[in-house]
This record gives structure tokens, sequence and C-alpha cells, in this order.
């Protein structure tokens, strides 16, 4: 039995006449990274706002160690954010935002003084405690984020796609950063993100959602090797969805074989190729009208648009239907 | 370089504008200051610092003190109403911000004189406002608001308000509002959120709203003219009764040039404060 730190029940949440929460449940343990991982618009960031405060939920229930905080105001929830673009204010210096939670809980100058040098040597960012936000990179800003947030101990920090204006060689640095911060520090992180690879990477769980329900909740394992849904296994592991006999079959791309004999029982015709990543993809409209993607590196270079083969897969994972509904409700 | 040319060209017509039309008019003026009076009109163009010194009069001096608390009580209320409506009209949706903006807008499209006009309708004895309070039973008789303080007071807030909006509005417009649920999220109560980030970051919208109401409100003579009949001089009042009745140039001169170097003195104060010269929304 896990110890769970925060439980979100039956969560409702429309903005006009858009559902944007379907009702969702989810169960937070305590020290864990979970990240909620979808694409823009399907209400992961909502989640984050109904669970600091700054979004009041229409229904439902949110749990902080078995206390009831859904109508609880920001300032009186043990949770604390790292904003999307960080939200440092510019108006003081980095110490100064550092200890802003803690002059606001009264704490000594002393004690402000050393928290805000420890948070700072914790983010790597120790003699920059005089300057001013606009004088920091946007990886410098991040962290100071991150340490005004974390400063105060909080029972669960929440990240709203904090990586996201960062360029792609900081991120992925940033991810491990993120990581190795969380252990030292044991607070239990709520991640969002939309990016597949920075959840994969960093999560002990994910969340899937699309629409406001989640599709998947499990580790990167099971979300890559079991999807549930074809949402999932479209989402996370760019694989096709195969339809046959009204069953539901998820066939990544890498998994999709070409001229091998025995497993190449389905006739297909290229309508594409192309180059990406150092992989060749190749779109493939099966006889029936559906389409396949396989992706190789390097090889059957000489395939042509029109060609007529044979193909076929080995892995199929039975899937079911997204429970998100298709993208046209939107 | 040429690129830099071609920009000085461009702008030259405005610096020649100010030129003529600012600072050589300013020159005049602070020249006039140290001149005489002439016998009947003009001036006698005789050195001397008595215009000076008669502004040191308990006279004159007493009209600058009486201008500078009517100033600071009509820009302190200007604060109190203003700000609240151009922060709130920064954080409605586009369509309420309209609105709310033609609001302040529409008045500007009639004459300050004529509006000034529809106060006298409003203040004079058995007038509009004498009307509303008798029919609800709030007084026996007329209050005869006309020509005296408060209705000099209702007149220079009246007028200057829109600007406080307007530069209180610009800054909040500005102001990125996640930083106020930062503060929020980090512990801040609602109050406590407004004075740390609110606030401190609205203050260069606030300060230039001063700026703009506090140092007309020292020179608008029609108001105080028009709602406080003769009863209530300002500077403003004293430098136009100078130049036009009393025919003293150098003196109005003189009083212009004290004038200016206090409100000069004011946005330096301003500048100290905010840290930056513009005036926000303004300029």
């Amino acid at each position: 039995m896990k110890d769970i730190i925060l439980r979100l029940e039956n969560i409702k949440k429309a903005f006009g006449d858009t559902q944007v929460l379907k009702g969702i449940h989810l169960e937070i343990h305590r020290g864990e990274f979970i990240t909620l991982l979808g694409s823009s618009g399907c209400g992961k960031t909502t989640t984050l706002r109904i669970i600091a405060g700054l979004e009041d939920a229409d229904e439902g229930r949110v749990i902080l160690e078995g206390e009831d905080i859904t109508h609880a105001v920001p300032n009186k929830r043990d949770v604390n954010t790292v904003f999307q673009n960080y939200a440092l204010f510019p108006h003081m210096t980095v110490a100064e935002n550092i200890g802003y939670g803690l002059k606001i809980r009264k704490k000594s100058k002393e004690e402000i003084r050393r928290k805000v040098e420890e948070m700072l040597s914790l983010v790597q960012l120790e003699g920059f405690g005089d300057r001013y936000p606009d004088q920091l990179s946007g990886g410098q800003r991040q962290r100071i984020a991150i340490a005004r947030a974390a400063v105060l101990e909080p029972k669960v920090l929440l990240l709203d796609e904090p990586l996201g204006a960062l360029d792609l060689k900081l991120r992925r640095q940033m991810q491990l950063e993120l990581k190795r911060l969380q252990k030292s520090l044991g607070i239990t992180f709520i991640y969002i993100t939309h990016d597949q690879e920075e959840a994969i990477n960093m999560s002990d769980r994910i969340a899937i959602m699309n629409h406001g329900v989640f599709e998947q909740i499990g580790t990167p394992n099971e979300i890559y090797y079991h999807p549930e849904t074809s949402y999932v296994a479209s989402f996370v592991g760019d694989a096709n969805i195969y339809r046959e006999d009204g069953k539901l079959y998820a066939v990544r791309s890498e998994n999709v074989l070409i001229h091998e004999e025995e497993e190449c029982t389905h006739e297909a015709v290229v309508l594409e190729k192309s180059f990406a990543g150092g992989q060749l993809r190749i779109l493939f409209e099966l006889s029936d009208g559906q389409r396949i993607t396989a992706s190789r590196y390097g090889i059957d270079a000489e395939v042509a648009v029109g060609q007529r083969m044979k193909i076929g897969w080995k892995v199929a994972v039975e899937v079911k239907e997204q429970k998100g509904g298709s993208d046209e409700e939107d | 370089m040429k690129k830099t040319k071609g920009c000085i060209w461009l702008v030259m017509p405005m610096y020649i504008f100010t030129l003529i039309f600012v600072a050589f008019p300013f020159l005049y003026m602070f020249l006039l200051s140290f001149m005489s009076r002439a016998k009947v009109w003009g001036v006698d163009f005789t050195f001397t610092l008595a215009n000076y010194e008669k502004i040191l009069d308990p006279l004159y001096l007493g009209t600058f003190v009486d201008s500078f608390k009517l100033a600071f009580l009509s820009t302190g209320i200007i604060v109190l109403l203003g700000y609240p409506y151009g922060y709130f009209m920064a954080r409605m949706s586009e369509k309420w911000k309209k609105r709310m903006m033609l609001l302040i807008m529409i008045p500007f499209w009639t004459s300050a004189l004529i509006r000034l006009y529809g106060w006298i309708i409003v203040f004079r004895s058995n007038g509009i406002l004498d009307k509303v309070l008798t029919g609800i039973g709030l007084t026996d008789s007329p209050l005869k608001l006309l020509y005296t303080y408060p209705a000099v007071v209702v007149g220079m807030v009246y007028g200057l308000f829109p600007f406080m909006v307007l530069a209180v509005y610009s800054s909040a417009e500005k102001m990125d509002y996640r930083l106020v649920e930062a503060a929020r999220d980090l512990g801040a109560s609602s109050v406590k959120a407004f004075f740390t980030v609110t606030l401190r970051l609205t203050l260069p919208g606030l300060l230039s709203g001063v700026i703009l109401t506090f140092v007309p409100s020292m020179g608008l003579f029609f108001i105080a003219d028009i709602l406080g009949g003769n009863k209530i001089l300002l500077v403003g009042n004293v430098i136009q009764e100078q130049m036009t009745k009393g025919r003293n140039i150098p003196f109005a001169a003189a009083m212009s040039v004290i004038l200016m170097i206090l409100t000069s003195l004011m946005m330096a104060l301003y500048r100290r404060v905010s840290g930056t010269t513009e005036l926000e929304g303004i300029m």
C-alpha cells in the first residue's frame, strides 16, 4: 500500500461551454515524480491550477494528506508552483525572489539568508543573489523559479512546463538536473509537459491526458510497452493504429517489416518517403485504405513512391479506443 | 552611417518646432522675469530682481501654498478613484475594456469650458444637486456649493481624473498577472500580494498619473475661476491676472518660472523614485 499524499476525486471544470476536465481521478504517492503528459488543451495546466488553488473546480475534491483543500485559497495550501515562463518578480533580486515566501511567513532575516544561500548552492547559482531576473539567462531563471518554490519545502511541488522555453540542449541538461533536485529535496513533484521524451526520462509515473480525461496512468515502461488505448500508443510510442475485425492494434513504426517473407502478408502502396533524424520514414497505404508508417535507419532507400509491396509486423499490441474522444470536439 | 543621417533629417522638423515654440518662448519668459514693468503697457528692459522679491511677499507666497494644498488634495482624491478604475479596466475582457475606455473618452469630445459650466448648473443654489438632496430629504436648505473650495476640488478631480486612469491603465496592462498568482502561490494574501507585487509594478503608472494631475492642477486657473468665483486664488489665477488686468508681464513671468522650477523638481523626484524618465502611457 503506497502512501497517498494527494488525491484528486472526480474533478470537473468547464470554461464557458468547453468541458476542460471531465471528472478526473488521480492518486499521487509521497515522494514520487509524476508527469501529466498531453498535447495542448488537454486540461493538464487546468489540473495543476486547481491543485494550486488558482482555479476553482466545478465539482470534485482535492485532498492533500487527508485534508480537503478543494476551496482553500492559494496561500493556505502547502503546495507551490514553478510557473511556465518562471514568473520571477522583476523588481526583486534573485535572493529577494527566493526569500519572498519565507519573508511572508515571517522567518528571521538570518534564517532567510541561510536558506536562500542553501537553495542557491543546490541549484548551482552561488553568488547570483544580488542580480535581477533580467540579468539572468533562461536556464538560470528556471533554476531560480524552482529554488523560489522549493525553498518553502512544500508537500507537493507543481511544475508547469518549466523547460518549455529552453533550447533542446539545455532542456536535456535540465531534465537530469530536475531529477537530481527532486531526489535531494525529497519533495513530491507533479510535472506537466507535452514532450513525451521529457516525461519518459524523468518520471516515476506518467498520467496521459486527452480531452479532460486520463487515458492511462502508469510507469514509463507500462506506458511505452503496454499502451492501453490507441491515443497512448500513438502519442507516446509514435505507433500506427491498425484496425482488424473490430479490434485495434498498435504497431510501432520501427516494428513494421518490409520484404521479410513470412510476416509480410499485407498488400501496400508507398505514398510518401522522407528522411528525418537519420531515419527513413515510409508511409504505406494498405488495400483497405488504412495507412501505416514504417521507419528504418538508412536502409530500403530504393523504395519508390507508388511502388507496390508486401509489408507486415511482428509486434502488435491490442489497445482500446481512446477515452478522450477525437479532436473534432474542440 | 548613412542610415543615421536619414533619421536625423526625419526628426529635424520636430526639433525645430520644439526650438521655436518651446525653447525660445521659455528663454524669453526667463529673461522677461528679470525685467521691469513698463509704465503703461509692455516691458521696460532694465534688469531687476524685484519680481522675485515680490513673490516672497506673504500675499503671493500664500497663493503658492494654497495651490500646493489644493493640488495635493485633488491629486490624493484622483489617486484613490483613478487607480482602482485604471487597474480593474486593465484586468477586464477586451469588450469591457473598450466600454470603460469610452466612458473616460466621451467627455473629451466636449470643450472643457462647457463641461465646467455644466458643473455650475449642478452646484448653484437650487441647482440639480440641491434639488436632489432636498428631494430625498438630506438637506432642508440649499447648500450654496458653487464658488466654494469643495466645488473647485470637484472640478479639478473631474477634469484631471482621466489622465490618472490612462496612466495607471497602461502600466497595469503591461503587468504580467501571473506574478500576482506567483505571489499568492508563495503564500501572500491578496492584500500582501497587492502591496508587494501589483502596486510596486504599477508604480511608474501611478507616479506619472500623479505628475500628470498634480502639475496641471497648479495652473488650471479657469477651474478655480469658474467654480470658485474670485474667492479661490491659485498660482495660475495670479499669473493670468498679472498678465491681463495687472499688466505686470515681468512679474507674471517670474511666477511662471518659479512654478516651472517647482514642477521640474516634482519630475526629478519622479525620476528618482521610478528610475525612469518615461511618463507611463503618455510619452
